[in-house]
């Protein structure tokens, strides 16, 4: 009795019963129809396997984008807004709704002299470079107000 | 001035001794002291209200003129450096790092003293930046750690009431 039919009746949450036998009647009804259909509950659920772990979706996000490649992976993103220097960004799934990136420039020039850009992940919360920013401090974006960057 | 009589031999090795010494860099310019919101690279000084009560007071570490306190160890190091003159203080207190907050320390200068927050590491650090007297919180970029619930599996409730297929 194994197999595919009787999943699927499982799913469908027909009772079925088990005779001695090996065979199977059903559908059943009332109460036995219920009965049995609670104890077969039981049984698959005491078999089934543990639930799968969450999914850490930053360090996905991350590991993607270093197989991407910054830029690359920047330009496949949707721009949802669009600073002096930065933009914030919507990656595809399944990290929309759960992250967004902000693209920004790094005011420190590298060894080269030339200046590069980051990809930093903040909350999905954020709808603007600004907000982004503060966010990343873990600061309201009324009180983000640098006068000075280095 | 005494003259004093050189032959020229003796006039060419002592110039050549002066001009054989090493040179004096410049000193760097102290950056400008500002009391306002100032970003080096992942690190915010965000002016705060911060009230000091004897009982904070007791719970603050003092720096004194010249000593440095390391705000993030990692990579290139952000330190910030006390320059305290007579009357004049810089108080830390450093954050718990078990609470779940960027901000990793909380600053009070009191004139005349000031701070400077350097990246003393690293082959290419930040340029300094200067705080004025005031109280602060420094506060470090950080980025969320999202942790999604994992897809459901198939589970019938047992709880759950039966829907009979209607024949």
């Amino acid at each position: 009795m194994s197999g595919d039919g009787f999943t699927v009746l499982e799913r469908l949450g027909i009772g079925l019963g088990l005779q001695p036998s090996g065979s199977i009647y059903g559908p059943a009804r009332g109460r036995e129809g219920r009965r049995l259909a609670t104890e077969r509950a039981a049984r698959i659920a005491a078999v089934a396997p543990p639930p799968a772990p969450p999914v850490n979706l930053t360090a996905l996000l991350k590991t993607e984008i270093d197989v991407a490649g910054r830029d690359a992976y920047a330009r496949r993103c949707r721009v949802l807004h669009r600073d002096r220097t930065a933009q914030l960004l919507e990656p595809g799934e399944p990290f929309r709704g759960h992250l967004r990136l902000l693209y920004d420039v790094d005011p420190n020039p590298g060894p080269d002299g030339e200046l590069h850009r980051v990809l930093l992940l903040v909350p999905a919360d954020v709808t603007t470079c600004h907000q982004a920013v503060a966010a990343s401090f873990g600061i309201h974006p009324s009180a983000y107000r640098p006068i000075r960057e280095v | 001035m005494p003259d004093i009589d050189l032959s020229a031999t003796d006039f060419a090795a002592a110039l050549a001794d002066i001009q054989a010494l090493p040179e004096t860099p410049p000193a760097p310019a102290l950056p400008p002291l500002l009391s306002g919101g100032q970003r080096q690279g992942d690190v915010f000084v965000q002016p705060d209200e911060i009230v000091v009560d004897r009982r904070m007071r007791r719970a603050a570490t003092a720096l004194g003129d010249g000593q440095e306190i390391v705000i993030v160890p990692d990579g290139n190091q952000h330190v910030l450096r006390a320059c305290t003159a007579p009357g004049g203080w810089v108080w830390v207190w450093k954050a718990d790092r078990s609470m779940a907050s960027n901000i990793v320390l909380l600053l009070v200068v009191e004139a005349p003293a000031y701070c400077l927050l350097v990246q003393p590491g690293g082959p290419n650090p930040h340029a300094p930046l200067g705080i004025a007297p005031g109280a602060y919180s420094i506060c470090r970029q950080a980025e969320p750690q999202v942790v999604a619930p994992p897809v459901m599996a198939y589970r019938p409730d047992p709880s759950y009431p039966i829907r009979y297929v209607a024949d």
